[in-house]
């Protein structure tokens, strides 16, 4: 039998429907059964005005007598809508596909046993009933349409659309295919290369970061105060990489071009002749060299800036001579500048006097380093000096950490370095007191001048505080 | 049991072992391969079987039921599958253990040493005399 037919015959039969309905309804919302379950639900249920109600939804009014939807969950919450923005709701929860949801809308036995308002009703799945209004006589094709539709849609689908019906929410809702993994040159060391245990005291984005420039050759400046272990990373970085080392220091020289290019020199079977620098040949290293430029803030004369603004930047070349047919040198793609420089007013050419176009040669970024936290400074004296007593250790570190409170006050004029530190902790393990030892390393960095808040005072008092 | 959610990671060696699985070769099977390419890789049969269920569960790879070419075919073409990256990569993974196992062996002898320049000292203080 179609279910045309069935619901012919349902409705010539008047009250039968209504009463078959009516205990649907109410073994469907048994509260013992919902108890049991234990889970939220929200049901729809169709009723009768008997007070003036308006839509959640479209603020519309429902007028005492008018068909409304009263939509209810477990938590004895209750809304009312109109039956349109009821449905919509209902499809909505559907389509997303809530769990917590009946979905269909329930008849009270009241309204399903009032005949006076022109609604029909459809059985539908097991015990739940579905809800259609005004209902009018049905066209071939509506009947048609009927059979083939289900649910809400069949219920539904001859009234009017809106037009923001159109253009539901949907997009919001549909899931985006997750985008397939790429591995990254970052992601790759992430996964694969553990911090070495020297470099555990910096972040470790910085040690990756710093491993993918040394892998795209990009340069980096490392800045510091003076004793923070910038030089020291360098090394361990060339180390890490297995690239050849090279390292050119230079607050040791007054020439900075015979340093990078090459210098003149006599032999007596040749005569003078033109020495290329070891610079030229870390350059031209096969296997793309790690090159340290130490201290490069020191330079004074300008001349070390403008020889190395070709070789650090896209051009990758040095010129050996100023002549328009001089020699050149190509450097080969996958060497490396790790430049560090000192930062602080304390320092003679300190970074800040960078020019601009010099700090953007560095491409893989300007790092900053700090003196290391007191706890990791005490492991490196552990370590560097084992025969050092851990309370000695803890004394030194914490005088250090003092010391830098007070240049970060600006009270000082210069800080205590971890090389310091591992000094007076050489001096203590040799047999000097703690005291003397940090009044030998520390104190001539501070000039004894006039008056008693002179920075050599403040220090004096810090060291004597640290009692012996 | 609850299976913790682990961050996955990308590694110099998951090419070569995508491959290796993707072609039916076992786990100690696709070591060798990597070995070949990375000879001083610590990667083991251990870190080859985790992947494979990583890509299995993640559906990445159907692996078939018999090898489908021959291990020494398979060598022949991994070699051409290790990109610069992934070179180095391997390279910084082998420095770096190489570094730390430096440290230890620092912390290690350092004591010895110690003792070794007392003696040192106490010749220096007799040549002294």
């Amino acid at each position: 039998m179609s279910s045309r037919d069935e619901y012919k015959k349902r409705i010539e039969a008047g009250m039968e429907i209504d009463r078959e309905v009516t205990e649907t309804f109410i073994k469907a919302l048994d509260p013992v059964g919902m108890e049991s379950d234990k889970v939220r639900k929200i049901t729809y249920t169709t009723d009768l005005g008997r007070t003036s109600h308006m839509c959640l939804e479209c603020d519309e009014h429902i007028d005492v007598g008018h068909l409304y939807i009263r939509k209810t969950d477990t938590d004895v919450k209750e809304w009312s809508y109109c039956v349109e923005c009821a449905c919509k709701d209902l499809k909505g929860r559907e389509e997303i596909g809530y769990k917590d949801t009946d979905f269909c809308i329930y008849v009270s036995e009241d309204v399903a046993g009032d005949r006076k308002y022109d609604y029909d009703l459809t059985p539908c799945v097991e015990h739940k009933v579905s809800l259609k209004i005004e209902v009018k006589e049905m066209t071939d094709r509506e009947v048609e349409d009927y059979d083939e539709r289900e649910g809400l849609e069949a219920l539904f689908g001859d009234r009017p659309v809106r037009e923001e019906e159109d253009t539901p929410d949907e997009e919001l809702e549909i899931e985006a295919p997750p985008a397939p993994h790429i591995p990254t040159i970052m992601s790759k060391l992430k996964g694969s290369v553990d911090m070495p245990e020297e470099f555990k005291f910096a972040d470790s984005t910085v040690f990756y970061t710093m491993l993918r420039n040394i892998f795209r050759g990009k340069s980096i400046l490392v800045l510091g105060p003076s004793g923070c272990g910038k030089s020291s990373l360098g090394k361990i970085l060339a180390d890490i990489t297995h690239k050849p080392y090279y390292a050119f220091n230079f607050g040791d020289t007054m020439n900075p071009a015979a340093k990078i290019l090459g210098d003149t020199k006599y032999d007596s079977e040749k005569g003078t002749f033109f020495k290329k620098s070891r610079f030229v040949s870390a350059l031209q290293d096969r296997e793309g060299s790690f090159i340290m430029l130490d201290e490069v803030t020191r330079d004074r004369t300008g001349d070390l800036a403008n020889i190395l603004m070709p070789v650090l930047d896209g051009q990758k070349y040095l010129a050996l001579d100023e002549s328009d047919d001089a020699d050149t040198v190509d450097i080969n793609a996958n060497a490396f500048f790790y430049a560090t420089a000192n930062i602080g007013r304390e320092y003679l050419g300190a970074a800040h006097d960078l020019d601009r176009a010099w700090k953007d040669r560095f491409t893989g970024g300007i790092y900053e380093l700090e003196y290391l936290p007191k706890g990791k400074e005490q492991e490196l004296l552990m370590i560097r000096s084992p025969s050092l007593d851990e309370k000695d250790a803890e004394r030194i570190t914490d005088f250090a950490s003092r010391v830098r409170d007070l240049y970060k006050a600006e009270e000082i004029s210069t800080a205590v370095s971890t090389r310091m530190c591992l000094s007076t902790a050489e001096f203590v393990v040799d047999g000097m007191s703690l005291i003397d030892a940090l009044k030998q390393v520390c104190l001539p960095f501070y000039p004894i001048v006039a008056g008693d808040d002179s920075e050599r005072v403040q220090v004096i008092q810090t060291i004597q505080s640290m009692g012996d | 049991m609850v299976r913790r959610k682990g961050i996955k990671k990308d590694a110099y060696w998951h090419n070569i072992a995508k491959l290796g699985i993707s072609s039916g070769f076992k786990p100690a099977q696709v070591g060798r391969l990597i070995k070949e390419c990375f000879p001083e890789t610590e990667i083991n049969g251990r870190h080859i079987g985790a992947y494979k269920r990583r890509l299995t569960e993640e559906g990445q790879v159907e692996i078939p039921v018999r090898p489908t070419t021959t291990l020494q075919e398979m060598m022949s073409i991994v070699s051409g599958l290790v990109t610069d990256d992934d070179f180095f990569t391997y390279k910084c993974s082998i420095g770096s253990t190489k570094r730390s196992l430096k440290c230890f062996e620092y912390k290690l002898t350092a004591e010895l040493q110690d003792k070794d320049n007392m003696e040192n000292i106490e010749e220096w203080i007799e040549a002294l005399k």
